[in-house]
């Protein structure tokens, strides 16, 4: 049973991730992906895209092949300017029905730090992160 | 954006100075490309680009991957890989040595091909997205120099402060050199 809520399903590559319809942007098919020498965790490359250079939740242990980078949006803060950052995803995103009443506690090996979900829920036997963007692609200094 | 394409014009107009360079800082940016990244170091950093194939091999638990015999004296060489962490061996691929000012004496860095850029406008420079922005990371921003390939930024003396912090700290020391 859903909520009526539509979302997008991501395929990343920790787990799952559902996004809000207006916080997906667009899909990349021919991305210009570089990966910075000195990057860390989940933040390894930056994205060419539009003329803008967005971060990219990319790890240096994932191969670009097969991966699809997904362009999201976030504000800051309500009626602040949209900022926008990418994801490596695998395959490509698809929408899906958010089910009624399957908020569930985050899996142990979830590697997102708590302050950047928003809530965990399960879809088709599976965990699924709803993440808090603007969060999550803040300044560490920020999230400290 | 910036239009001009420093492939273009910068093959020819390298070196190789055969001593150090004037003591006059200039603007542009020394393109040092290894293991497929290219660093756009700060022309006022450079002490001299020199061939890289006359290094007189370090004793066992030097951390560097040979020495340059300048006419000042023997001077460090490093290497780094695609992450920018040192090697501790000599790659095979190095074919020019770019010194840059540090103390007590110049340190170099082992590059497959290095190319000037003489004015910075040339390069049309971006600051890294706030959340990738790194204090311990040398790398301060990226410029495209063509479709596929970019140059990281390094501001000026973070190369040799880098090459002083990978190859001088407990993990290179402890775990690398005396294994």
């Amino acid at each position: 049973m859903s909520n009526g809520l539509r979302a997008w399903l991501l395929d990343w590559p920790a787990h799952p991730l559902a996004l809000a319809q207006c916080e997906v942007i667009e899909a990349i098919e021919d991305p210009e992906v570089h990966r910075v020498p000195t990057g860390t965790g989940w933040f390894g490359a930056v994205l060419f895209w539009r003329d803008q250079l967005l971060p990219l939740a990319l790890s240096h242990e994932q191969a670009l092949d097969g991966m699809t980078i997904v362009v999201v949006a976030y504000q800051k803060e309500p009626r602040a300017p949209l900022e926008y950052a990418a994801i490596g995803v695998q395959g490509a995103p698809r929408q899906f029905d958010v089910p009624l009443d399957a908020d569930c506690e985050p899996p142990a090996d979830c590697p997102l730090a708590h302050e950047h979900l928003r809530a965990f829920f399960r879809y088709q036997d599976r965990t699924v992160a709803v993440p808090e963007l603007q969060r999550w692609f803040a300044p560490a200094a920020v999230n400290a | 954006m910036s239009t001009t394409d420093p492939h273009d014009s910068l093959e020819e107009d390298l070196f190789a100075p055969s001593g150090p360079m004037p003591d006059t800082p200039t603007e542009g940016f020394v393109l040092c490309e290894f293991d497929g990244v290219t660093i756009a170091v700060p022309q006022s950093d450079l002490v001299t680009i020199e061939h890289g194939n006359e290094l007189s091999a370090p004793l066992p638990g030097e951390p560097v991957i040979g020495w340059f015999n300048s006419p000042q004296g023997p001077w460090p060489v490093h290497a780094l890989d695609q992450r920018l962490r040192a090697l501790t061996e000599q790659p095979a691929t190095g074919a020019y040595l770019v010194f840059v000012r540090s103390q007590p004496w110049p340190s170099g860095l082992l590059c497959e091909r290095v190319r000037i850029v003489r004015a910075s406008s040339e390069l049309t420079i971006q600051p890294l997205p706030a959340v990738l922005r790194d204090p311990a990371s040398p790398i301060g921003g990226i410029a495209r120099l063509d479709k596929r390939t970019v140059a990281w930024i390094l501001d000026e003396g973070r190369l040799a402060a880098h090459l002083a912090a990978v190859t001088s700290n407990d993990e290179w020391n402890n775990e690398r050199w005396h294994e």
